[in-house]
């Protein structure tokens, strides 16, 4: 059955604009974080570490959440107009599996978001002439981020799922990343779902802020995810639906 | 008189239980909450220039905050006439032009109530954090006027999208990319800055950093003389812009 809501969700992606939400806004930091980079050369020395730490400071900290909140507004969006609500809850499919195949169709296209963030960013190290492949700690960091991406995607989804609006979960997303960068201040990032990104990413600083062991940043984001998936698929079976 | 009254009190209920002041309250608060983060350890140095340090920090918070924050409002308010395909109807009852004014009107509300509350907190925390920066009232006002008038304008380009695209997904977008090119714009070359519509948070900022002097210790602040003529010809600007969306708008087939 999952595969099949899988399926159906991969088919209200087709032709959407979600693409180019997924393509354009990652361009924004390159180009310009690449251009910061060569402006500030004596300052930054450490080559590929250091566009690194430019790419992603400020995608990672405040856009990367709202951008994964743009995707799942997007993916309820179709389910709160035209009285689609009554279509999906009488769809012969368990709630649980309507829940995780969005997320699963969010989290397709967050791992396309962040593979084209790592392709621009290798593009412009070559373009800053930076010597090499770029640095395997760098992937590792990418894909950490991704993961960080299942806790925000469920509690994104959950919040699209309960607020009607397009709009609001979105800025919920903005409020939520820039308090997370007062977690991470005080060394609590493990703690808020959306200061995940920021630590996964490694955005601020050349050496690992998780100190090399993942494992409580895995716990972290598997706590976010059951607690989320919990509550909305709760939700989902006790809650009526307003079509 | 009556008729503008009466498009005044239409969109007024309209916005009955849709808490649209949680959105500008909501950010206000946060702005207020990242400010005492910061204030809290200002050293007696620090608060000889408390102020200039709010004005500058809150002209970087601007442009990260405000595109996604007029965003959602121009979508919260627009979206209602969207969702329910109420324009046939409300073109028997209002003209297409009177109607994208309120509509605009009621959204620069919630940017007033925003601009206002940042900058009375500025007032706020000198007082409670003790600053020994003498309080200048032009300078308050220059900030106020400056942060409104550019939220004003993106606020029209968020409006423009919104009662234009069947699907939200746009204006959000242009508001997500906007706070990041306004934000990198910052670290860039003046003219550079100025190409970039979401940037001028900063360009009219009444106080900046001097990057060289900060390099070698603490922050170095100061305060600018304010471009009156470069902000006239903004505000200029900016209302051909409106007249030109408002323009295109009128176009739309309903």
């Amino acid at each position: 059955m999952l595969i099949k809501c899988i399926k159906a969700e991969n088919m209200k992606l087709k032709h959407s604009c979600i693409w180019i939400a997924c393509v354009a806004v990652p361009v924004i930091p390159a180009i310009m974080g690449t251009f910061n980079y060569l402006n500030n050369l004596g300052m930054l020395t450490e080559g590929w570490y250091s566009l690194w730490t430019q790419h992603t400071l400020f995608y990672s900290w405040l856009f990367y959440s709202p951008l994964i909140a743009l995707y799942c507004s997007w993916l309820w969006r179709l389910e709160h107009l035209n009285h689609n609500w009554n279509v999906l809850m009488t769809a012969p499919v368990p709630v649980r599996d309507v829940f995780l195949g969005k997320l699963a169709v969010i989290f397709r296209v967050t791992l396309a978001t962040q593979l084209w963030v790592g392709v621009l960013y290798f593009l412009c190290g070559k373009f800053c002439s930076l010597p090499g492949m770029m640095p395997g700690n760098t992937i590792l960091w990418l894909l950490r981020g991704t993961l960080a991406a299942a806790g925000i995607g469920t509690l994104q989804l959950f919040l699209s799922m309960m607020i009607r609006s397009f709009a609001v979960p979105i800025g919920i997303a903005l409020a939520g990343s820039i308090l997370g960068f007062l977690f991470v201040s005080q060394g609590w990032e493990l703690f808020w779902p959306y200061s995940l990104m920021m630590a996964g990413m490694n955005s601020n600083r050349s050496d690992d802020v998780l100190g090399g062991d993942i494992l409580p940043f895995l716990i972290s984001l598997t706590v976010f995810f059951v607690l989320f998936t919990a509550a909305a698929v709760l939700c989902l079976k006790k809650k009526d639906v307003r079509a | 008189m009556r008729t503008k009254q009466r498009l005044f009190w239409a969109e007024q209920k309209k916005m009955k239980r849709r808490f649209v002041w949680l959105v500008p309250i909501g950010f206000a608060a946060l702005l207020m909450l990242w400010s005492m983060a910061n204030i809290r350890n200002f050293t007696d140095a620090d608060r000889a220039f408390g102020y200039a340090y709010l004005f500058y920090s809150y002209c970087v918070m601007n442009a990260i905050f405000m595109p996604v924050m007029l965003a959602v409002v121009a979508s919260r308010l627009c979206d209602m006439e969207i969702k329910g395909n109420t324009w046939k109807l409300l073109y028997t009852m209002e003209k297409p032009g009177s109607f994208y004014d309120i509509k605009f009107f009621f959204e620069c509300r919630y940017l007033v109530c925003f601009t206002a509350a940042e900058t009375l907190g500025i007032l706020l925390f000198g007082k409670l954090f003790g600053f020994t920066e003498p309080v200048q009232a032009g300078r308050f006002l220059l900030h106020f006027l400056a942060i409104t008038a550019v939220g004003a304008v993106l606020l029209g380009i968020q409006h423009l999208l919104s009662l234009m695209s069947d699907n939200q997904i746009i204006p959000l977008l242009v508001g997500i990319a906007g706070g990041f090119l306004g934000l990198f714009s910052m670290y860039f070359p003046r003219i550079v800055n100025q190409l970039v519509i979401w940037g001028y948070f900063s360009i009219f900022s009444v106080a900046a950093v001097d990057w060289e002097k900060t390099a070698n210790g603490g922050m170095a602040l100061y305060y600018v003389d304010f471009p009156e003529v470069q902000f006239a010809v903004f505000l200029l600007a900016g209302a051909g812009l409106y007249l030109a969306e408002r323009w295109i708008y009128l176009r739309k087939e309903v």
